[in-house]
């Protein structure tokens, strides 16, 4: 099957130990991310060595070579395989084995499946990084592509524009003309963001000479109450909005 | 907490090169041997704001930097009292960048109650950084509300902050810039 925008994912649940096995050379085969749950055992050896009796696991093997066996607990995996390593799937004696094999220095993860219950392979392409989504660039982005988010008629005029304090996230204008500095937080804002707004707009109103008051908008998903009311001490004001509109 | 960072890349002669991440979010992830400048910059379809939107460019409008870390630097030869001295309230975290480019990230953490200003720590943290970033809002927005209500001075909240926090990470005074002397 194929989602709805288009990312190859294929998926079986309670496949058989030849139907899992196809799907995940399939998935080795074309540079795809494999996953299979079921109950396993898995066997490390290497530096040291350890097995992890029979347990309801998640396995996934990562295109670049690297392999992670999760449980339904923490962020850790159990065991694990760095990147660099071979990824093997085989039927033996009725079980499906997928191997993890590192040549330097020489290690071998090896998980045997008494029954996969789920097995899918997706064929990541997106390259976006991990690293840039749900981010203050996002949220930055969010607003200049809909500047309505921050409330009707608000123009963005530049990004990252410099002050005496530091340079501002958006700089932008209301719509009778005042100038506005929007101050963006992908994450609840407490008393420092307060205090960054207040600062901009004070060197704003320094550098600008600007008879007119310079409004401080501080976007962020939330805030706590004790910022709240700093900000409305200081007549600024609050907007919620989340990085990314999903 | 959030994404302005001063970015110190430590020198063969011992020297820190100071620069500007805007976009700073992760950097530390970011950086490496092939990406030192963290990357690319996502291409945001908008770098000339303005333009796009046929209004008059404004006095202290810069032309769109291509990298996640201002490639241009803010200062050459800093001393690693240099760094920590460099830190003022403009920036939300330090990033120090070894010769071979691994980063460590440091949380620039504001202990009066009321804002930013005053007495920093820079916090190096235990466990993830995201969820020490929440538990300072949080903790830091009950302090400056006990402060407000006249439950606690100042002092004792910068004091409270201060010692809650040492638990939640490693702390470095602005004063003693001797964590920066190795590596």
């Amino acid at each position: 099957m194929t989602t709805a925008d288009g990312t190859p994912v294929q998926s079986i649940t309670h496949p058989t130990p030849e139907e899992a096995q196809a799907l995940a050379q399939h998935g080795f085969d074309r540079g795809a991310m494999v996953t299979l749950f079921g109950r396993c055992t898995v066997d490390y050896e290497g530096r040291a060595a350890s097995t992890l009796g029979p347990g309801d696991r998640h396995v996934m093997l990562k295109p670049d070579g690297s392999a992670l066996v999760h449980t339904d607990e923490g962020q850790q995996p159990v065991n694990w395989q760095p990147p660099g390593c071979d990824h093997e799937v085989a039927i033996d004696e009725g079980h499906v084995v997928v191997r993890s094999e590192r040549p330097t220095p020489e290690e071998e993860l090896t998980v045997t499946f008494e029954e996969v219950t789920h097995a899918a392979s997706f064929d990541v392409t997106d390259p976006t990084d991990l690293s840039v989504t749900g981010t203050e660039e996002d949220l930055r982005q969010r607003i200049l592509d809909d500047p309505d988010l921050v409330e009707p008629e608000f123009t963005p005029l530049s990004t990252e524009r410099n002050t005496p304090a530091g340079a501002v996230d958006i700089y932008g204008e209301d719509a009778d003309g005042r100038t506005v500095v929007v101050e963006l937080k992908r994450r609840r804002v407490g008393p420092d963001a307060v205090g960054q707004v207040d600062r901009y707009v004070g060197a704003l109103e320094r550098d600008l000479h600007d008879d007119a008051a310079i409004r401080g908008i501080l976007v962020a998903p939330s805030i706590t109450d004790r910022a709240r009311e700093l900000l409305a001490e200081k007549g600024m004001e609050f907007v919620a909005l989340e990085p990314t509109a999903e | 907490m959030g994404h302005r960072a001063l970015v110190a890349y430590r020198q063969p002669d011992g020297t820190f090169t100071l620069r500007y991440a805007h976009w700073g979010e992760n950097l530390s992830a970011a950086i490496g041997p092939t990406s030192p400048l963290g990357g690319s910059a996502p291409h945001s379809g908008t770098d000339d704001v303005a333009t796009d939107l046929g209004v008059e460019r404004r006095n202290g409008y810069e032309p769109p930097i291509t990298t996640r870390v201002d490639p241009r630097p803010l200062t050459v030869g800093a001393t690693a009292a240099d760094v920590v001295d460099a830190v003022d309230v403009s920036y939300e975290s330090l990033v120090v960048v070894s010769r071979t480019f691994e980063a460590t990230a440091y949380l620039v953490c504001w202990l009066d109650p009321m804002g930013v200003g005053s007495e920093m720590v820079l916090v190096e943290p235990d466990d993830d950084p995201e969820t020490l970033r929440g538990w300072y809002v949080e903790t830091k927005s009950r302090l400056s509300g006990a402060v407000a209500d006249g439950t606690l001075t100042p002092e004792s909240a910068r004091a409270t902050l201060r010692r809650a926090l040492s638990v939640q990470g490693t702390l470095y005074s602005p004063d003693d810039a001797s964590f920066l002397r190795d590596g």
